[in-house]
């Protein structure tokens, strides 16, 4: 039952950040496709603007979901009994607190979405309010290291920051990936010069804001290790630090799937977008998407893993 | 030359990993008893009038509780427990006059940051 348990709730937060990854990179992409008037970037923020809406609706649901799940935990009550034991942890746990104020931003987040794809969808289809989305996930990702191993000494402090930024940017990657690879490059590139002028800047931005993450990520993870497990042989001989390095090698995987496309793919897929060389480009575009639905394979991976990292104790604890 | 570019990241990130991970010197313990009162194991000329755990982390005290039991297993009720309002790590329960004996306290408790733990340790009243 205690299993069952544990598994329903790294599956509601797995559910959880995947939700919120789409969402975060949905409303990225629409950045930098917005910019252009080419119908094949319209095409693609409508489209953008559809996955961030179902995202954040579903994160909302997980964030339910894993709120029932944790109280019963808790509580050590049954899950049919946990309605009360969830009120309690609302109302007088820093949980309930940090959890309120999440699943209030993911709601900020979702309303301006959705106030967005009621406006005119012609002047301003592409033009949805993204960067107040992502500000509103900010926020949301600020209330889950609030819960996490950072906020052993307090919600201001050097960890609660590197574990702020590490999910912030580990879900931009995912994010980004997962919606290059099964939407935005899925959808074929039109036949007119202009598409593939909005293709070569959006490839360009997808490859730098991965790199910039990654960054971000690795200075993070290290900074977070080093504070969770103190020293290199507690990576060894319990759950907790097994799991992260077989995280930390998905992770090097993904950055290898990454860089042979930026270092072996780009360079002539944004010379043969920019030249509008329309047979070479068709190619060129398959070859990188297959590579960024591997890397998108491997870090939904690293996603379950992360799932379990969270729920686990570092070694030292009772 | 790109690819200098990536191998010297590469290489940058694994120095830096590497460093971390040698020159780390402390680790960040998480919902862990530190201290009790009883101490475990302790035997005690008279039975105490509370029992009292610290922690590394502030608890929740709406999720976090102390059992007493004696040797048959049969709970003993402990008519107050509290989280000391001036130490939010620590948790105290008033203990009734207890006869001579093996006790056991048993504690689970939900840290600030989220997370449940929990332990028992035994003292005898003499």
């Amino acid at each position: 039952m205690a299993n069952t348990a544990q598994l329903a709730t790294h599956m509601a937060t797995v559910v959880l950040n995947l939700a919120v990854a789409l969402a975060v990179g949905a409303a990225t992409a629409s950045i930098t496709l917005s910019r252009s008037d080419a119908p094949w970037a319209a095409r693609q923020c409508s489209r953008l603007r559809i996955i961030c809406l179902a995202g954040l609706a579903t994160a909302m649901c997980a964030s339910a979901w894993r709120l029932l799940f944790d109280a019963a935990a808790m509580a050590e009550v049954p899950l049919a009994q946990a309605g009360a034991a969830a009120w309690l942890m609302l109302t007088a746990t820093h949980l309930g607190t940090a959890w309120t104020i999440g699943i209030g931003a993911l709601a900020l987040s979702l309303a301006t979405a959705g106030l967005g794809a009621m406006g005119s969808m012609d002047a301003t289809r592409r033009r949805w309010p993204a960067p107040f989305i992502l500000a509103g996930l900010a926020v949301f990702f600020y209330t889950r290291s609030m819960v996490s191993h950072a906020a052993s000494e307090g919600d201001f402090s050097a960890a609660m920051l590197a574990d702020w930024l590490h999910l912030a940017m580990i879900s931009l990657w995912l994010g980004e990936v997962v919606v290059a690879g099964a939407w935005v490059l899925a959808a074929p590139v039109g036949a007119r010069a202009d598409d593939n002028n909005a293709t070569a800047p959006y490839i360009a931005s997808l490859s730098t804001s991965a790199t910039f993450a990654l960054a971000a990520i690795v200075a993070t993870g290290v900074f977070s290790a080093w504070h969770n497990l103190g020293s290199v042989s507690a990576l060894t001989g319990n759950p907790y630090g097994e799991t992260l390095l077989i995280k930390v090698g998905l992770v090097g995987v993904a950055v290898l799937m990454g860089g042979y496309n930026r270092v072996c793919v780009m360079p002539s897929l944004l010379d043969d977008l920019r030249r509008n060389h329309q047979a070479a480009t068709a190619a060129q575009v398959r070859r990188f998407t297959v590579v960024v639905r591997l890397e998108s394979a491997v870090l939904l991976g690293v996603l379950i893993l992360a799932a379990f990292v969270s729920t686990t104790s570092p070694p030292g604890a009772a | 030359m790109i690819r200098k570019k990536f191998a010297a990241a590469a290489l940058v990130a694994l120095t830096v990993l590497a460093f971390a991970g040698v020159t780390a010197s402390s680790a960040q313990a998480h919902g862990k008893m530190v201290a009790s009162e009883p101490k475990a194991g302790a035997e005690l000329q008279a039975g105490p009038r509370q029992i009292r755990l610290r922690f590394n982390e502030a608890l929740e005290r709406a999720f976090s509780k102390i059992a007493l039991v004696d040797a048959s297993e049969v709970a003993i009720a402990l008519p107050g427990i509290t989280v000391d309002k001036n130490d939010p790590k620590v948790m105290i329960a008033e203990v009734p006059a207890l006869k001579a004996g093996q006790y056991r306290v048993r504690w689970s408790v939900m840290t600030r940051d989220g997370h449940k733990t929990g332990g028992e340790f035994d003292f005898k009243v003499k």
